[in-house]
């Protein structure tokens, strides 16, 4: 399946997730659950890519069920209520985020990092040339950048972290923590700059 | 009481692209007071040598004992600053080993010195430093724990000429007072007229380990960046004449002098 | 020609260039040497328009880098010296391929540019391999490859060889050949005063002036000069000096 052509299910499937009332999300969710069985995309590497987006799933319907809830109230704690209708906003979020993540998933790993950019700078061709934008290629570039950055983000922690570890730093604490991650961060802007720097030198942002 | 290491090799898998041997059958022994220089080309396995040998890595096969304090100093080391003002980021080693504050700060300071950091700088945050002064306070960081074992990994990297010279002097200081210095470094130049062993690794094995002047001996270089000096002497052995491996441009050119001549 | 004058450059108080002037012709090899902070990436980054001057002007073929930052970054292209840094994208072909896609070229021509480029620099059998799996020296040959894909007429190489091994600087010193040879103007910034030997003049800065900008041989002949800039002549130098013969290239 062309990528354009993904893309586009994918456009379609997360506005009627989103979009459509209780009764009727059955609809998309069928859909998506055809959608990654026609895209082959293997489920153990869906599932693994579920993993670390769970906690924020459930943080973020947990999130509205605490704060948006009505009806009777089941527990109480400070300001916080637990309520049936909380409850039930959380598993709406829930039941239509997991399907919407699974799909998108499903679009990244069947699909090479280049085409999808070329696919996304594509789309953004028309409306780019009519208004004298950049949003396709900067979006294209952001994404590139990003993918490139994630290898050298893993191999500049292992190492500071190896520094401090020989320096006698002590990992579960709070200060062993603040010692890796304030010099990662400083590492990391001042790489960003020196990429930046590069990219200027190469004619990034030249006004056509 | 030396590092011992028997058998060691260490594999790293990185995925089907780049797969590495890192270490093949090492068998090694460092022993006190030694200055130990390590060269050999990227992927020769210079870098996890010195992680295993520290103690900070466990290599996958064989065994290293270590007997007395080892510290490591990673490539650029200077990434890993991080405190409010350098003076802290030196002392952290000395409080994490359980030092009070005054003792630790008593260290930091004459760490300081030993690198040959401007003691003006101490109270400075770490990133209004030059690039070469950073690295001297990142240096003088892992001198603050005055550790038996002192591993460095590439010390003198991306700095100016006077700033490598500078770290060179700490370390032959360092070792004087009893440290044994181990140093993996392309910078041959100056590392060769201070250490007293050298080793060469290819691929994982250690090809090479002497004293450094025997360095012009060996056959393959394995692309060792090698000082002119170095070069000159080796050009000068193949046609017969037996010269030191520093030997000076005028020694050199009166020796390619007499050779021509048909003596020497 | 690249044509520098009277320009200076201050970042806050620090006055890093102090009323520089100079020419660069084409096809020439220039070599800045300076101890720390003297303002050699100040000056390059005057060149290729990175910066622009508090005082004075760049001209680059006759145009204006305040009039047109673009057309200096297309026709002087630059590599710095970190090799981790400069890199835009996960696999070699697409990083090559940033330069082109900036200047809005068509498909086609943006291929063959790459491919050529990868050529040129000995890595065109490894268009489609991860830039995070080359070594220090191949990813500096691949941001050469990036900056030869503009087609520049003129390259600085910030230091490039600083934190390389031994194959790695023959790589980049064998690139650098390459360049000479297809008619680039060179502008090498160095510490490596063996490096500096190999260039047709030598510039020096010293605090933010320019010192000395001479043929390497007048150059390392000068000892008063050498003292105040804080340098010694290169071994090879030397040696030719004692055994009588020209140094131009040393070999190996």
């Amino acid at each position: 399946m062309k990528a354009s052509v993904k893309i586009l299910a994918l456009a379609m499937m997360s506005v009627l997730i989103i979009g459509l009332p209780i009764p009727w999300l059955y609809i998309p969710v069928v859909a998506v659950a055809l959608f990654i069985l026609i895209l082959k995309a293997s489920l153990v590497r869906l599932l693994r890519m579920l993993l670390p987006a769970l906690p924020f799933i459930v943080a973020i319907s947990a999130l509205q069920a605490l704060l948006q809830g009505g009806g009777d109230i089941l527990a109480r704690w400070w300001i916080l209520n637990i309520t049936v209708d909380g409850i039930n906003l959380a598993a709406l979020s829930a039941l239509r985020m997991l399907p919407l993540y699974l799909a998108g998933s499903a679009v990244t790993i069947t699909t090479g990092e280049a085409e999808l950019t070329k696919t996304i700078e594509r789309a953004f061709c028309p409306l780019d040339r009519l208004a004298g934008s950049s949003v396709g290629r900067d979006i294209a570039t952001m994404t590139m950048l990003a993918l490139a950055f994630i290898p050298m983000v893993s191999e500049e922690y292992a190492s500071i972290r190896l520094a401090q570890e020989a320096r006698g730093v002590r990992h579960g604490t709070a200060r062993g923590m603040a010692a890796v991650i304030v010099p990662l961060v400083s590492s990391l802007s001042r790489r960003a700059d020196d990429v930046a720097l590069a990219m200027e030198a190469r004619c990034y942002g030249l006004d056509k | 009481m030396p590092i011992v290491a028997r058998g060691v090799s260490h594999l790293y898998r990185r995925g089907e692209q780049c797969e590495a041997r890192a270490l093949d059958g090492i068998d090694l022994t460092i022993g006190d007071a030694e200055f130990i220089l390590v060269g050999g080309s990227g992927g020769s396995g210079k870098s996890t040598l010195l992680k295993c040998l520290s103690g900070l890595m466990r290599p996958t096969q064989g065994r290293i004992t270590i007997d007395g304090s080892a510290a490591l100093s990673i490539q650029f080391p200077e990434r890993a600053l991080f405190a409010d003002t350098v003076l802290d980021d030196i002392a952290f080693g000395p409080v994490n080993a359980g030092f009070k504050k005054g003792e630790a700060l008593e260290k930091a300071y004459k760490a300081a010195e030993v690198a040959g950091l401007d003691p003006g700088l101490l109270g400075r945050r770490p990133r209004a430093l030059s690039h070469g002064q950073r690295r001297l306070a990142a240096l003088a960081g892992v001198f603050a724990m005055k550790p038996r074992y002192l591993f460095l990994d590439e010390p003198t990297a991306g700095l100016d000429p006077a700033t490598k010279e500078r770290i060179v002097d700490a370390l032959v200081s360092l070792n004087r007072h009893g440290t044994a210095i181990t140093a993996a470094s392309h910078d041959l130049a100056h590392f060769m007229p201070a250490c007293n062993r050298m080793l060469v690794m290819s691929q994982g094995k250690v090809i090479f380990d002497d004293k450094p002047e025997k360095l012009v001996t060996l056959e393959d270089t394995v692309g060792l960046a090698l000082p002119e000096s170095l070069i000159v002497a080796r050009t000068l052995r193949k046609m017969g004449a037996d010269v030191p491996w520093d030997i000076t441009p005028e020694a050199a050119a009166a020796c390619f002098r007499r050779i021509n001549e048909g003596q020497c | 020609m690249i044509s520098l004058r009277d320009v200076s450059f201050s970042y806050g108080a620090c006055k890093a260039l102090d009323h520089i002037s100079f020419t660069i012709e084409r096809g020439e090899h220039l070599a800045i040497i300076g101890p720390n902070a003297s303002g050699k990436t100040t000056l390059a980054m005057i060149m290729n328009s990175l910066l622009t001057p508090a005082e004075g002007n760049c001209l680059v073929d006759g145009v204006n880098t305040k009039n047109d930052p673009m057309f200096a970054r297309k026709t002087v292209g630059m590599v710095f010296q970190d090799p981790e840094s400069q890199t835009v994208a996960r696999h070699v072909w697409d990083d090559v391929a940033f330069g082109p896609q900036n200047l809005g070229l068509p498909d086609e021509e943006i291929k063959r540019r790459v491919s050529e480029s990868l050529a040129r620099v000995g890595l065109d059998g490894r268009a489609g391999i991860g830039v995070s799996c080359l070594s220090g020296g191949q990813k500096q040959l691949l941001a050469i490859a990036g900056v030869l894909a503009m087609r520049p007429s003129y390259t600085i190489l910030d230091e490039p060889t600083a934190l390389l091994d031994g194959p790695g600087c023959r790589m980049v010193r064998d690139a650098v050949r390459g360049l000479k040879k297809s008619g680039i103007g060179v502008i090498i910034i160095t510490h490596d005063m063996e490096e500096a030997l190999l260039a047709g003049r030598i510039v020096a800065l010293h605090e933010g002036r320019l010192v000395a900008d001479m043929p390497p041989a007048r150059l390392f002949s000068d000892e008063g000069l050498m003292a105040r800039i804080g340098i010694r002549p290169p071994y090879t130098y030397q040696l030719a000096k004692y055994t009588g013969a020209i140094p131009v290239e040393a070999a190996r």
